[in-house]
Order: structure tokens, then C-alpha cells, then sequence
């Protein structure tokens, strides 16, 4: 009866230890994640909310084993054994852990963003301890080691709120530039969802074999880009068929190509 | 078509059921459709931005390119439809005609004029459409392309005459009152308007008013102090249309910046 009555109080304190725990970890997360949210950044925030999360866990797991009687001396001189051991084998892990507070520091993305990793696009979808989480446009979950990161170049595409289009045009030898420029402003100045300031440009770039290579910049808000994209090749390709200019094509003469064949024969 | 003549377009419209009523104001066309249970809404614009119409019309009505609409569905539709009078939801930049040089201690009033917004309303008062009549361009009012602000650019100039400014049905007329304590001449080259903070009235004829915009180039540092002048509101044969879409405490206009003016010979 006795052992019975201790375990219930044994099961009555550890209730209480990991409620207490649930609710403070809960609580306080949240106000932190509030508080850092408006100052730090989103990642910031949810960063050390989540590490501020792991430390009553674990105090409550502490003071759970305290419960049992368990000698705190002992757990911790046996951990710092299997801290060793673990330090061998969680190199990578640490690796990535310090990575991690060297990226938040760097403050060049956070939750929401879209970035670019080598190879990789998509929105910044978590940002923890190990790794960061990005959604892909074709809704793929690509999970990037924070050393990784640490070593790559980030493009954030979302930093700012507008950003410049560039439209390579490849336009016929034939066709008056001056003409070309003007009619390519008037693209621009027809669209409202094109910046007025600041204003679109219209770069030459070279000439080669198939035409004249410009290149046709415009300034658009962030969100309207690819929209602003097709529609103004769109209109371009229209008011070149309206003004008679003529796209840039290749244009390759072939020599003795008919004797060469016969020749074979 | 039954022309309405006044530049009147906003107001309560009931219909019947099964019929459309149409709206030509400036280069906006607007249908409005009642059925038994829904309310049909489609738009389109004409190519011309600073088309001067106002005809609202329930027969003979004229086909145009839809763009946008809705659909919006009710238990029992309401017989009647509110279009109301708004403004911009983002500040608006003006230039004057050429750049304007502003001698010491002189002060100038600049009329601007800037396109009214449609906005559709049922019985509950929260718009279910809020569409430009005239959608102005897109552009950004800073420094360089990381600070600053995402605005509309005014296709009409400041006019220092307000019979210029071009007060049609579609367009609202802001006064800009400009004054230069800064002991150097000024050159505006450009205005940001802060549009979403003012409200919208119509004068005795129905042409829209927006509140006066005060600005005063200070002597100390060069800076500018923006407020809102609301002697306006006071006025006997004004009704106000609209309230401000962001109101502003005690009528100073915050993040007013200096870009707003070149120093002259800077």
C-alpha cells in the first residue's frame, strides 16, 4: 500500500513537473517569439523561441530524474563520457548547429522569403537548429544542411519590394535602333503595371550573325514580375508586327553544299 | 442611351430583377446585372486614361472588353446597388509641367489631379470591388531602389491654375499649398501626395475634392513638414464622399521627405 502511495506521488509530481513544463514552454515561447519578432526577424525569433522551448524540456526532464532519486552528480559526470563520444559522432550535426548561429546573424533571409541556393529556388518555409526548409515551385520540400549555406552564395529574390526585369531582344539588322528604342518605350510607358521611375532602359549589347542583341530593362514590383514578363514580350512582339520591325534570325549561308552531296554520290 | 449629364456617377441605384444598369466614367466600363439571387459585376477599361465621360445608362448598352467582375450571391439579393467615390490606396507622384522654382519666403498653391477610385457596396457597407477608374502607372518615390516607397505616378501635372487641372467625373482635384521658409530659393521637381489620408468631397456641381495638402520647406535643416489642411471639410455645399483610408493623428503626414524638393543650384 505504501510503495503504491509513493508511486502515486512520484506520478502526481511528474504530472505536475511536465504540465508546469507544457505550459511554460508554450507561454514563454510565444511571448519571446513575440517579442524578438518585430526586432530580430521572423527566423530569429522562431529560432530562439524553439531553443528557449528545448531548455525547460530539459529542465523538467532533470528535475524528473531528481524525482527518482537518480544522483544529478552521476548523470552528468556519465554525460560528459557520452558527450565525447557523441562529440565524435555528432560532428557534422555541431557543425551545423554553429552554422546555424552564424547564418542568423547574417540576417540574409528569413521565414517567407524566396531564395536561391546554387541550383535551387524556393520560399523559406522553416528555419531551425540543423537546416533550413524551402518550398520549391513545384511544391517540393528541399531540406539544405546550414553548412551548406554557410559556404554558399544566397540569393534572397524577395529583400526588396521591386525588382528589375531584363528582356534580351534580338532585333534584324535591317530595322532603325532609333526606332526600335522608341518603340520599346512606348511598350513600357503603356503598361501600368511598368515603374515610371525608376525608368526602363534599353541597353545595346552586340552585334552578331542572326541580328542586334539589346537588352530591354523594365522596374516592377515584386509580385507582378512574371505577369509584366509575358505581357510585355507580348506587346513588344505586336507593336514590332505593327512598326515593321523585324525580329533578329540566323542567318547561314551554306557553300558547295549541293556538290559536296553530289560528289558523295 | 440615357446620358445623365452631371458628373454624378457614384450614388444608391436600384433595379429591377433581370435587368443591367451601365457605367461609363472616364475609361472605365462597369456592368452591374441583378438576378434572383446574385448580382453580376464586370469591368473593362477603354485604351485612353484621361477619357472625359460620365454615362450611366439601363438600355442600349455597349459591348466592351470584360477584364474583371464578380459574382456576388445572396439569399435574397438586395433591389439596390451603392457604387461610392473613393481615392487611391497608395500615394500618388505628380511633377509639375517643367520643374518649379519657389523664390524665398514666397508661398504657391498647386492643383493636382488624381483618379477616383469605384467601389461597389451592398447592405453590409464593406466594398466587394475597389477598382481604379483609371489604373495610374506604377512607380517608386526614394532615395534608390532599396528606400523608399511603392506609389502611382499621376498621369496629369500640377498645374498652378485649378481650371487646368482637369476636374472631370473620373478625377479628383487636390490643392497643394506650398511654402518656402527655407531663406533659399526651391525647385519641386517632384510631389509626393499622400492621397490615402485625405478624404474625398463633391463640390456644389459634383466634381470631386480631396483636403488640402500643406507643405512647408523649413529653414533649419531643409526638410519638409507635410499636414493636412482641413478648412475644406467646413465648407457649406461640400458632401463628403469618402473618409481617409489611413487616417493620420493630428494631421501630420510621417516619413515626409526632403526628396520632395531639389535645393536650387545644388
Amino acid at each position: 500500500m505504501d510503495k503504491i502511495e509513493i508511486w502515486v506521488m512520484h506520478l502526481a509530481k511528474l504530472t505536475m513537473i511536465f504540465g508546469f513544463a507544457l505550459i511554460a514552454a508554450r507561454l514563454l515561447s510565444r511571448a519571446l517569439a513575440k517579442a524578438l519578432g518585430a526586432r530580430m526577424g521572423k527566423a530569429h525569433a522562431v529560432l530562439f523561441s524553439r531553443m528557449l522551448g528545448g531548455s525547460i524540456w530539459a529542465l523538467a526532464f532533470v528535475l524528473a530524474l531528481h524525482e527518482f532519486g537518480v544522483q544529478l552528480s552521476v548523470v552528468l559526470g556519465a554525460a560528459g563520457i557520452v558527450t565525447v563520444a557523441l562529440g565524435f559522432a555528432a560532428q557534422t550535426s555541431a557543425s551545423n548547429l554553429i552554422s546555424g548561429i552564424f547564418l542568423l546573424g547574417d540576417q540574409a533571409f528569413s521565414v517567407g522569403d524566396i531564395i536561391r541556393i546554387d541550383s535551387t529556388q524556393g520560399e523559406v518555409v522553416a528555419v531551425d537548429q540543423l537546416s533550413i526548409k524551402l518550398r520549391t515551385p513545384d511544391n517540393l520540400m528541399v531540406r539544405i544542411p546550414n553548412e551548406t549555406l554557410i559556404k554558399a552564395s544566397i540569393t534572397n529574390l524577395t529583400r526588396w519590394p521591386i525588382r528589375r526585369l531584363d528582356m534580351p531582344l534580338l532585333v534584324s539588322l535591317d530595322a532603325d535602333f532609333e526606332q526600335v528604342r522608341e518603340v520599346l518605350f512606348d511598350v513600357a510607358a503603356a503598361n501600368p503595371l511598368i515603374l515610371v521611375e525608376p525608368k526602363p532602359l534599353v541597353m545595346f549589347l552586340e552585334v552578331n550573325e542572326s541580328g542586334a542583341k539589346f537588352q530591354f530593362s523594365m522596374w516592377v514590383e515584386r509580385k507582378n514580375l512574371v505577369e509584366v514578363g509575358v505581357q510585355t514580350i507580348t506587346a513588344v512582339k505586336r507593336a514590332f508586327a505593327e512598326t515593321g520591325i523585324d525580329f533578329g534570325a540566323p542567318r547561314r549561308m551554306q557553300v558547295g553544299g549541293l556538290d559536296k552531296a553530289k560528289s558523295s554520290d | 442611351m440615357a446620358d445623365i449629364e452631371s458628373p454624378r456617377w457614384w450614388g444608391l441605384f436600384p433595379q429591377e430583377v433581370r435587368t443591367q444598369r451601365y457605367w461609363g466614367v472616364g475609361p472605365l466600363n462597369f456592368i452591374a446585372e441583378r438576378r434572383a439571387g446574385e448580382w453580376l459585376l464586370s469591368y473593362g477599361r477603354e485604351a485612353d486614361p484621361l477619357l472625359k465621360r460620365c454615362i450611366v445608362a439601363a438600355a442600349e448598352i455597349p459591348e466592351f472588353v470584360d477584364i474583371g467582375g464578380g459574382r456576388i450571391a445572396f439569399r435574397q439579393a438586395p433591389d439596390a446597388l451603392e457604387l461610392r467615390a473613393g481615392l487611391a490606396d497608395r500615394p500618388v507622384v505628380v511633377r509639375p509641367d517643367q520643374a518649379l522654382t519657389i523664390p524665398a519666403g514666397e508661398r504657391i498653391t498647386l492643383y493636382v489631379s488624381t483618379a477616383a477610385w469605384l467601389q461597389v457596396v451592398f447592405a453590409d457597407g464593406l466594398p466587394v470591388l475597389d477598382l481604379p477608374i483609371s489604373r495610374p502607372p506604377d512607380t517608386w518615390f526614394g532615395p534608390d531602389t532599396r528606400h523608399g516607397e511603392l506609389c502611382y505616378a499621376s498621369r496629369s501635372r500640377a498645374k498652378i491654375d485649378a481650371q487646368d487641372a482637369g476636374h472631370w467625373a473620373s478625377r479628383a482635384i487636390t490643392p497643394v499649398r506650398v511654402r518656402n521658409s527655407s531663406g533659399r530659393p526651391l525647385l519641386i521637381d517632384q510631389i509626393k501626395l499622400p492621397i490615402p489620408s485625405l478624404e474625398l468631397y463633391a463640390d456644389g456641381n459634383d466634381y470631386l475634392w480631396t483636403d488640402a495638402v500643406l507643405m512647408e520647406c523649413t529653414q533649419d535643416s531643409g526638410t519638409v513638414n507635410v499636414r493636412i489642411d482641413s478648412r475644406e471639410r467646413s465648407r457649406e455645399d461640400w458632401t463628403r464622399l469618402a473618409k481617409a483610408r489611413v487616417p493620420v493623428v493630428d494631421r501630420r503626414i510621417p516619413n515626409a521627405f526632403a526628396l520632395l524638393f531639389g535645393q536650387e543650384g545644388a
